[in-house]
């Protein structure tokens, strides 16, 4: 009790130097809380904007499709997706099902004609937000919906025939909302086939390479157009992105037990950019991390080098008392555990206030790289980021003075007494 | 009886860079139980090196120092703690209090590896604080101290542990005349209430006349014993 007394009674024993100690401590928790919280937002908008902007939080096909798909889309239809709908809705956590059709064409204006990637959805299940609604979504406009209407109205599944196009496609064609345009495609059997169609909407999401060729219309009119009942994937949509797993597992069962040749893929595997972009940020906070406990086993390990030659004598004293070098070595470990025990706590205090602070006021960022749309971040606190930041603080204090508090049990005790 | 400290033949050298120092050519000493022992001699004399080697801070590089009858040379590092924790007291000629604790707690601090509850360590502290006393500063830090409590409360943890021997090195040098003349009386009072054996070191004549009996130190050798 004694010893620990004196532990943290010499830790403060010149104020401005631990203060200065606490200070780079409590600055490194800080950084790690903010760059945590920063990164962890960064992961969660593009997840939650590609999810509902493009590939839902699973996706249903034939077996074979996602690797061979692309070769021949119309090979791997599902034929009577209702039956498979109605056995996916039952799955606890879902809570829509859509249905899509996707196909390669021509868009023409009668001037211009250029390819595009039509994409048949069904306008209830996956709405597009109003760039207008801003005020309700506050700045948080692209976590609201999927594709975000810049101008005109949204698909209506009342009208048919009415397109939205995305905003590098319209701006290649010179169309805007109101105006006529034709839709060339194959038919599942290989013909032409054509519509007229309306430019309802203008939209664009998180991916501008999707933007400069995406058309969306309602998936009836699709069927129309490539003269097929059948669907090509099933877009699910569940309460919570963590029920991802999970609910995957259970569809696969679901699938196995009911002889249905159908496969799952969760929304990770349909984004690759996302799980690229996750690794490539985490190993830049691993980096910082590093930076982190680099700084804080410099500072502590400073301090506790000088407090071992000015406490020379006292070392001495202590020793000649009848203290063990173990004791000694004890007293300067438990002198760093206290110092990285008030900064982590304090590192704590101040990196979640600090990160709460920039949080509401926000810190606006430009498009991601491939990316269209500008936000907003908001760091968010990560708990395990908290626990993360004291638990390195607290062993990297450990790490500085371990060498310290070995020179000084290692001195000898009538040299300590005679040292100044 | 049995003599309490033993030096047989005891030599020490230092080296300085390639150069050979000897502060102590082979002393010879017998200290008996309850003896008040002063070892005088001017600086460099050897005074501090004896001390040390009976205080098991440092060891012969010849000859023999035995305390209670055990060769401290055959002893290992933690093995020499334990003995000065539990056969030793030590006063210093700059007190040596730590500086961050109080009086009472300076005191405590040798109990600290004793196995006894914390109420005891503190009741034995104020006691031994009482006996110098200096009851009253307890909760005194020693910056806050006159240099002469400081002693009271460095000789206080020199007692606390009722230990055999109490070394002190020069313990009067840094305190005026009359208060290091009450350090002495305080110290010979404990002497021989309690029994314990004093060895001191001083070059100061008034100092050496308080002791039972003076060994004297001249360039490392016993020149005599009065």
């Amino acid at each position: 009790m004694i010893t620990l007394r004196l532990a943290i009674r010499n830790v403060f024993r010149h104020r401005t130097r631990s203060v200065i100690t606490l200070a780079a401590i409590a600055f490194g928790c800080t950084a790690i809380i903010f760059v945590g919280g920063f990164f962890e937002d960064i992961l969660y908008r593009m997840q939650e904007s590609y999810i509902k902007a493009h590939t839902g939080h699973l996706q249903i096909y034939t077996r074979g499709f996602f690797d061979k798909g692309s070769a021949r889309p119309f090979s791997y239809l599902i034929d009577h997706p209702d039956d498979i709908i109605a056995l996916v809705k039952k799955v606890p956590g879902v809570v829509s099902v859509a249905r899509r059709l996707q196909f390669s064409g021509l868009l023409s204006t009668g001037e211009n004609t250029v390819s595009c990637f039509g994409q048949g959805v069904e306008p209830d299940y996956e709405p597009s937000v109003r760039l207008t609604d801003r005020s309700a979504a506050g700045r948080n406009v692209a976590l609201l919906g999927g594709a975000i209407i810049e101008s005109g109205e949204p698909l209506n599944a009342n009208e048919p025939y009415h397109i939205i196009l995305g905003r590098g496609l319209a701006k290649g064609i010179d169309a805007k909302p109101g105006d006529g345009l034709i839709l060339v495609s194959h038919t599942i059997a290989g013909s032409i086939n054509a519509i007229d169609a309306t430019v309802a909407g203008i939209f664009y999401t998180t991916s501008k390479a999707f933007d400069d060729y995406a058309v969306r219309l309602p998936l009836g009119t699709t069927q129309q157009l490539l003269q097929t009942e059948s669907v090509q994937s099933l877009v699910v949509m569940l309460r919570r992105t963590s029920d991802t797993d999970r609910v995957k597992l259970t569809l696969r069962e679901l699938f196995v037990q009911r002889h249905l040749s159908l496969e799952v893929k969760a929304w990770q595997e349909l984004n690759d950019e996302y799980g690229k972009s996750k690794a490539f940020l985490w190993r830049m906070f691993l980096i910082l991390k590093a930076v982190v406990a680099t700084i804080v086993i410099l500072s502590i390990y400073n301090t506790m080098n000088m407090a071992v030659v000015e406490r020379t004598s006292e070392i001495g004293t202590i020793m000649a008392l009848g203290t063990t070098r173990q004791g000694v070595w004890q007293l300067f470990l438990l002198e760093g555990a206290t110092l990285g025990l008030i900064g982590g706590c304090l590192g704590i205090a101040i990196g979640t206030a600090i990160t709460l602070l920039i949080r509401h006021v926000g810190i606006p960022m430009p498009p991601p790289p491939g990316a269209s749309m500008s936000w907003i971040s908001e760091p968010v606190i990560v708990p395990s980021v908290l626990v993360f930041s004291f638990v390195l603080s607290l062993i990297t204090s450990l790490i500085s003075s371990f060498f310290p508090a070995y020179q000084a049990s290692r001195l000898s005790v009538a040299d300590a007494l005679r040292h100044a | 009886m049995t003599p309490l400290v033993e030096v047989a033949q005891a030599a020490k050298e230092y080296w300085l860079g390639k150069v050979r120092v000897p502060a102590l050519k082979g002393v010879d000493l017998v200290v008996k139980r309850g003896e008040f022992l002063a070892i005088a001699g001017p600086s460099g004399s050897g005074k501090t090196t004896l001390l040390n080697l009976i205080g098991c801070i440092e060891m012969p590089t010849s000859g023999t120092v035995r305390i209670d009858q055990v060769d401290i040379a055959t002893r290992s590092s933690d093995e020499l703690a334990v003995i000065r924790a539990v056969k030793l007291g030590f006063i210093f000629q700059n007190f040596n209090l730590l500086p961050v604790l109080t009086a009472l707690e300076n005191v405590e601090y040798p109990l600290a590896t004793r196995d006894i509850s914390s109420r005891e360590r503190r009741r034995h502290a104020q006691e031994a604080l009482a006996s110098v006393g200096l009851a009253t500063f307890e909760r005194h830090k020693p910056l806050e101290l006159s240099g002469g409590q400081r002693q009271r409360v460095a000789i206080a943890r020199a007692i606390v542990t009722q230990p055999l021997i109490i070394l002190a090195d020069e313990p009067t040098a840094n305190l005026d005349h009359k208060t290091g003349q009450d350090i002495l009386a305080l110290m010979k009072s404990i002497n021989q209430q309690r029994g314990t054996t004093f060895i001191f070191s001083t070059h100061d004549q008034k100092v050496m006349q308080m002791a039972n009996r003076i060994v004297m130190l001249s360039d490392g050798q016993l020149a005599r014993a009065a």
